[in-house]
């Protein structure tokens, strides 16, 4: 018997004993699976019912549903849900992701663009006035022959990229209307320039890169709306301005470089980052800042090893950026380490302080050996070693083989060595870099012992050996 | 055949044994004993190819570093030999008590299986079943190699934790040199024993012994022949003053016998190290391993009689009495601690500490479990009930060390009692014991109670009890629900649950398309940061660990643009898991697990776990576990506001949750009963304004064995060789939180000063000469963990993980006795070795050195 199937607000509520007759009955249908605690999914709820609503009232063979996952566990399960919500998209009872936005408009717009032609037909300038104004980003491919090579090449770019809203017309009116060439593609949407012209050879990979860069204002704000099309796109370089909105400083620092940004959209992102919203405060961590360097920029390469750099001047005028952009292109840019700044009178005292920007010139000198301790300040075992640590380098401060020295690891960081506890002890020794580990007592005996065998000692203790006989006595003769 | 029939032969026997310690050079002394015999064989029988050969033992010595002592006890009684097909078959020696010359006898006839033909792979001799290969390079030169013997590896206890257990490698060859009509010349055979403790590869022994066999002449004396006719009927005609012995040596208990000590004695002796002040050092833990063989032999009797004298170390005795295992020392703790409903609450604290150290057994006597078992069905023991708690604990552990068989009754009723529990008032308390017994057959009624029970606590303690499963009890079915609890397929389930699941996937090795998932899970909505955060820092963790799971990370990381950014990557949690070494070769290989999950700002749960490495096999020696509960609402830093306010918050979680913290400690895999600091928000208060849990409170104290290894060899000489090593570890664990709501922050200071010690003993040899090593370690590993919680304005958390100095002391002594003759010698070469390793404050992440720096800005 076919279980009944209950609608709440448009929206059509699926169960175990439903769910298959549902999908089946139904050629296209968008799944939300939710639980009740969760508050996505209420925020998600009000829109996913409108959605259901304004596709009910357009008479749409396109259904929404919902199945509460805390109930129907088995259901979950079955389509293995890791999260809430959850939307999957059944065409013919077969499920594809949802990837669309959670506004009612990107839903609708979303379910649409599976269900029909990939790009709309646009016959009238009335059609496309209308499309314009219901897609708030859409483009448009202007073809006097729909069955081109170049109009099929659109085609295809337009069934992959699901996020975008396309539109073709051959009609004549049209092209006039929003002057395009044959065989042009535009972009249109309600940001900077309003309008972008595709320019170049029509392929594929072109097409894709210039909806994905086209589509984003020149400097995007990341939010959670943009993340999905910030890191959505194929452009990995993004140059972040770590900013206070309240401050003023979009304003002052960032809208003067809209022509800039405008001139290298197609290899680096602008995002701005505020310094307002207090989730932000764990980006600021992971590019080792606080909040009170805004504003400041940072370029990031999300690759394998998200390598970040920093310019070395605060300076945030458009030359001084460009110089910096123009510098990370051409592969000259150093990736940027946590580093304190080098204080003046680093080397004025015996013991030498590192920091992450003079480490390697120091520590990999050839012409020296250098004893590094590697500590953090509040570490109870290095204050202890502190002053042992003086006198060492009070004693070798005038042998010129010789640097003693040493590093915060709290605040500087390195490429190459990684520090697991504090203090650690590493010895650079001259001529071949070779790196001995200080394993030692840390005595000053030790250390000098250490350092006058150039870092070769044994670590490990001499072994005594004593031998004892015990042998009763020989008989006296009687 | 090797021995002419009718003839009498004249040989030369001479075995050599040495006696090495492993990690030590060639100029060190050596200790070593030569024995030295003439032997004059006559064939007083034969027929076909069997044969029967009369051998006479005479001039006998032993030798050792130049000294030469004759042997005269040996009776100049001849003992025979009986080949069956050209093989030894049978010894037949006189009714002796010498189990020593008895296994010589034995040797020296295994030395005669030899076969040319090469047809089996298998002969029975003094080393018993050995599995044996032949190298016949000519008719007159012939090699053996033997391996596998199954006397080289006679188990008296063993540590079923491959990372405290004792590692063995033999190894012999016999060359044979024959005449060209086929008699014996020559026979040697060289072997090697390898025994290493599997902890520490360099601290142990290395055994040579060589048995040779030199024909010298052709004997001069008419052999009278037995004039019957068959073997059978020749052996028969001996048995009024011989019996027949078969060729597989027995072992020499002489080799093992404990010398005129009685535990009075030792205990005496060991009277100032046992105080108990002394819990955790590491004189403490060696006083323990020196008196554990004694008291292994002591009677009811005599430990009852050592209860009542020794009042003053009693925590200590009733440590050693549960290391003992014996049904005596059972007897007589409970004989003297446990009155039924008269119980004083001293006694049962004793009682308790007892089952602790009991239940980290190795080979506990049956009876002890039956009798605790039946003691929980007792009326007055429900009257006690932490005494109750504990012995559930101990009788689930008791049960897994047994190692029953499937079927057995014992183990079916320990289950079903268990079992029925999970339906009580209190199923924690039977799911942490059903964590202790690992029954295979328990999971499915544990993974019910992980996915349905009502209270978020009951999910966590189902699932860690599931953790501490082998992977291999787990199938695919499983998997699936560990996942379904850490997406939360089925329902809501409380934080830690989900991350006691993830740790259990990631245990059973997750394919890549799993791996995947787990990516694509940090980019999901899912509003807990703090499991995003813990996911990210374990996969991070086991990259570090696992070149092949590092680049499959990498690898996967690559393909997910939506992941592999800083939006996904810069978690905001504040939970931490990282693994450190604590110690290395020349010392230990010692890590540090450490877990601390943060909820709402506050450290909900954390672990310290030990882990102990040996190869690729690790044994947890000792974890600690913090946890708390319902405190959210007193820090009061809710994760709904994840920074989009239009998003509203997920419902709070089991609002009523009880504000409760605690500790919970495992020894050696073994959880006992957790300690409550306080539970319910009035005795949180009391504490708080009363200040009283400011003060350190022992957590945990206690000596419990670690290696516990007893294992006997038979070298082909009859020698017999007894290899003992037991270990022990003294802790004693404080800690204390403080809690100021004034100045908005808290303290947690955990202590843990450990002392262990291994003591290892060798002897090798036979009634008249034997090589004795006897080799101590002892380490004082340290850590203190101090957690300091800023609130005031946002969080900070500060850990600081700190390992003072140690010292890793190391003694040997080996020596050689020549016994049983006149003027008996001894010599001794002792050595000692010692390794210091500085302190340390162990890096923990960079989030936490910042936070760090800004608690401690002003120091």
């Amino acid at each position: 018997a076919e279980a009944e199937v209950k609608v709440e607000e448009g929206v059509l509520v699926a169960t175990v004993d439903n769910f298959k007759q549902l999908i089946a009955d139904n050629e296209f249908v968008l799944v939300e699976f939710y639980a009740p605690w969760c508050g996505h999914c209420k925020a998600l709820a009000p829109e996913y019912a409108k959605a259901a609503q304004q596709l009910a009232e357009k008479e749409s063979p396109i259904k929404l549903a919902k199945v509460d996952a805390t109930v129907e566990g088995e259901l979950a399960e079955q389509y293995a849900v890791r999260g809430y919500p959850t939307l999957k998209f059944f065409r013919s009872g077969s499920p594809v992701e949802y990837s669309g936005g959670r506004q009612a408009a990107d839903i609708i717009a979303w379910v649409t663009k599976k269900t029909g032609p990939p790009a709309k037909d646009l016959t009238s300038v009335a059609d496309a006035e209308q499309f314009l104004k219901d897609n708030e980003i859409a483009i448009i491919g202007f073809f006097k022959d729909l069955e081109s090579e170049e109009a099929k090449t659109f085609t295809k770019v337009a069934n992959a990229l699901d996020s975008f809203v396309f539109g073709v017309s051959s009609n004549a009116d049209v092209i006039a209307k929003y002057e395009a060439k044959d065989n042009g593609v535009v972009l249109f949407k309600p940001f900077d320039d309003k309008k972008s012209v595709f320019e170049g050879e029509l392929n594929e990979e072109n097409l894709k890169k210039f909806a994905q860069v086209q589509s984003l204002p020149l400097i995007v704000d990341f939010n959670h709306e943009s993340a999905s099309k910030i890191f959505g796109g194929s452009i990995k370089s993004h140059l972040l301005f770590f900013v206070s909105r309240e401050g003023g400083h979009i304003e002052k620092y960032v809208d003067p470089l809209k022509e800039i940004a405008k001139k290298y959209r197609d290899d680096i992102l602008f995002v701005t980052i505020s310094s307002d919203e207090e989730d932000h405060t764990r980006i600021f961590e992971f590019f080792g800042m606080n909040k009170e360097e805004v504003p400041t920029i940072r370029l990031i390469k999300l690759e394998e090893d998200m390598a970040k750099y920093k310019p070395e001047s605060d300076d945030l005028s458009a030359e001084t950026i460009e110089a910096f952009l123009k510098k990370f292109l051409d592969g000259k840019l150093k990736q940027h380490l946590l580093s304190q700044e080098l204080p003046e009178d680093w080397d004025k005292n015996p013991v030498k302080v590192l920091v992450s920007s003079n480490f390697e010139s120091v520590a990999l000198d050839k012409s020296k050996s250098v004893l590094v301790e590697f500590y953090a300040p509040w570490c109870g075992h290095c204050k202890q070693l502190a002053p042992i640590y003086d006198q060492l380098a009070e004693k070798y401060k005038d042998n010129e083989d010789i640097v003693i020295a040493k590093m915060d690891s709290t605040a500087n960081e390195l490429e190459s060595i990684k520090i697991s506890s504090f203090p650690t002890i590493k010895y650079f020794r001259k001529e071949d870099n070779k790196v001995i580990d200080f394993n030692l007592d840390r005595t000053l005996d030790d250390f000098v012992k250490f350092l006058d065998a150039n870092g070769e000692v044994a670590d490990s203790e001499p072994v005594e050996e004593t031998e004892e006989e015990e042998e009763a006595p020989k008989k006296d003769e009687l | 055949a090797l021995i002419a029939p009718n003839s009498q032969q004249i040989f030369k026997l001479q075995n050599q044994v040495i006696l090495q310690e492993l990690g030590r050079d060639s100029s060190s002394a050596e200790t070593s004993y030569t024995f030295e015999t003439d032997l004059k064989i006559n064939s007083v029988w034969s027929g076909d190819e069997d044969q029967l050969l009369e051998v006479f033992i005479s001039g006998s010595k032993v030798d050792a570093s130049g000294k030469a002592r004759s042997i005269t006890r040996i009776p100049d009684r001849p003992f025979y030999i009986s080949l069956v097909r050209g093989q030894p078959d049978k010894v037949i020696a006189h009714t002796s008590k010498d189990q020593s010359l008895l296994n010589l006898e034995r040797g020296i006839a295994s030395l005669l299986q030899l076969r040319l033909d090469a047809s089996q792979e298998e002969e029975l001799d003094v080393s018993g079943l050995c599995r044996v290969s032949y190298n016949v390079k000519s008719s007159t030169k012939v090699e053996k190699t033997k391996r596998d013997c199954s006397l080289w590896d006679l188990r008296v206890n063993y540590n079923p934790e491959e990372a405290l257990g004792v590692t063995q490698q033999a190894q012999e060859t016999v060359f044979y040199e024959l005449s060209s009509e086929g008699t014996l010349l020559h026979a040697e055979s060289q072997e090697n024993h390898r025994l290493n403790l599997a902890a520490k590869p360099d601290v142990g022994s290395f055994v040579k012994s060589s048995l040779i066999l030199q024909h010298v002449s052709q004997g001069s004396e008419e052999v009278k022949q037995l004039q019957l006719g068959s073997l059978d009927k020749a052996i028969q005609s001996l048995l009024e003053w011989y019996r027949v012995f078969e060729l597989e040596s027995d072992v020499d208990g002489m080799i093992s016998a404990i010398k005129e000590q009685t535990l009075e004695d030792q205990l005496k002796a060991s009277l100032t190290e046992l105080q108990s002040a002394d819990v955790g050092k590491s004189s403490l833990a060696l006083a323990y391993v020196k008196l554990i063989p004694l008291a292994r032999i002591t009677r009811q009797e005599q430990f009852e009689d050592l209860l009542t004298e020794h009042a003053e170390v009693l925590p200590q005795l009733v440590d050693l009495l549960g290391a003992v295992q014996t049904f005596d020392a059972h007897n007589a703790t409970f004989g003297f601690l446990y009155k039924e409903s008269e119980t004083t609450s001293e006694q049962l604290d004793l009682l308790e500490k007892y089952l602790q150290s009991l239940a980290v057994a190795t080979h506990p006597d049956r009876k002890i479990v039956e009798h605790l078992f039946g003691l929980l069905e007792q009326e007055s023991i429900k009257k006690h009930l932490k005494l109750r708690e504990s012995v559930i604990q101990t009788v689930a552990t008791l049960t897994r060390q047994s190692g029953l068989d499937v079927e057995d009754p014992l183990l079916k009723e320990v289950r079903s009692y268990l079992l029925q529990g999970l339906t009580s008032k209190e199923p924690t308390l039977y799911i942490r014991a059903l964590q202790n017994l690992q029954d295979p057959a328990t999971i499915e009624a544990l993974l019910e109670h992980a996915q349905t029970g009502e209270a978020p606590n009951l999910s966590v303690a189902a699932l860690q009890a599931l953790k501490a499963f082998p992977l291999g009890s787990f199938n695919s079915s499983h998997r699936l629900q560990f996942e379904s609890i850490f997406y939360q397929r089925k329902r809501r389930f409380d934080s830690s649950a989900r991350t006691l699941a993830l740790d259990i996937i990631l245990s059973l090795r997750p394919t890549q398309e799993q791996l995947g998932n787990f990516l694509d899970y940090l980019a999901s909505n899912d509003r807990q940061f703090e499991i995003k955060t813990y996911v990210l820092q374990k996969l991070r963790m086991l990259a570090e660990k696992c070149p092949r799971f590092r680049a499959l990370f990498k690898s996967e990381l690559v393909k997910r643009r939506h992941v592999n950014n800083y939006n996904v990557l810069g978690q905001k949690g504040l939970t931490t898991v990282l693994t450190r070494q604590l110690s290395q070769a020349p010392a230990f290989n010692e890590t540090l697990l450490s877990t601390q999950e943060v909820y709402q700002g506050i450290l909900k749960r954390g672990s310290v776990e030990f882990l102990l490495h040996a190869g690729r096999s690790q044994a947890s020696s000792f974890k600690l576990g913090i946890y708390t509960a319902g405190l959210g609402s007193l820090v009061g830093d809710g994760d709904s506001g994840d920074g989009n306010d239009a998003i509203p918050a997920d419902d709070e979680f089991s609002e009523d949750e009880a504000v409760t913290a605690g500790m919970e400690i495992s020894v050696q895999g073994a959880q006992l009963r957790p300690l409550v600091f306080f539970s319910g928000q009035t005795e949180l208060m009391g504490h708080v304004w009363g200040g009283s849990a400011s003060d350190s409170t022992p957590a945990y104290q206690a000596t419990t064995l670690s290696q516990d290894n007893e294992h006997y060899i038979i070298l082909t000489s009859g020698a017999t060789l007894h290899w003992r090593v037991l270990g022990a570890r003294s802790v004693d664990l404080n800690g204390k939180v403080g809690f100021s709501l004034w100045n908005r922050n808290a303290q947690t200071e955990i202590q843990q000063n450990t002392g262990s010690a291994v003591l290892g003993h060798l002897a090798v040899g036979f009634t008249y000469a034997k090589l004795v090593q006897d080799f101590s370690i002892t380490h004082e590993p340290k850590l203190s963990l101090n957690a300091d919680l800023d609130f005031y304005s946002g969080i900070k958390l500060c850990m600081q993980l700190q390992r003072p100095e140690q010292l890793l002391k190391q003694t040997n002594v080996r020596s050689v006795f020549l016994q049983s003759v006149d003027r008996p010698y001894a010599k001794h070469v002792r050595s000692t070795l010692s390794h210091k390793t500085a302190g340390c404050t162990f890096a923990l992440n960079q989030k936490n050195n910042e936070m760090c720096n800004l608690i401690f800005r002003d120091l």
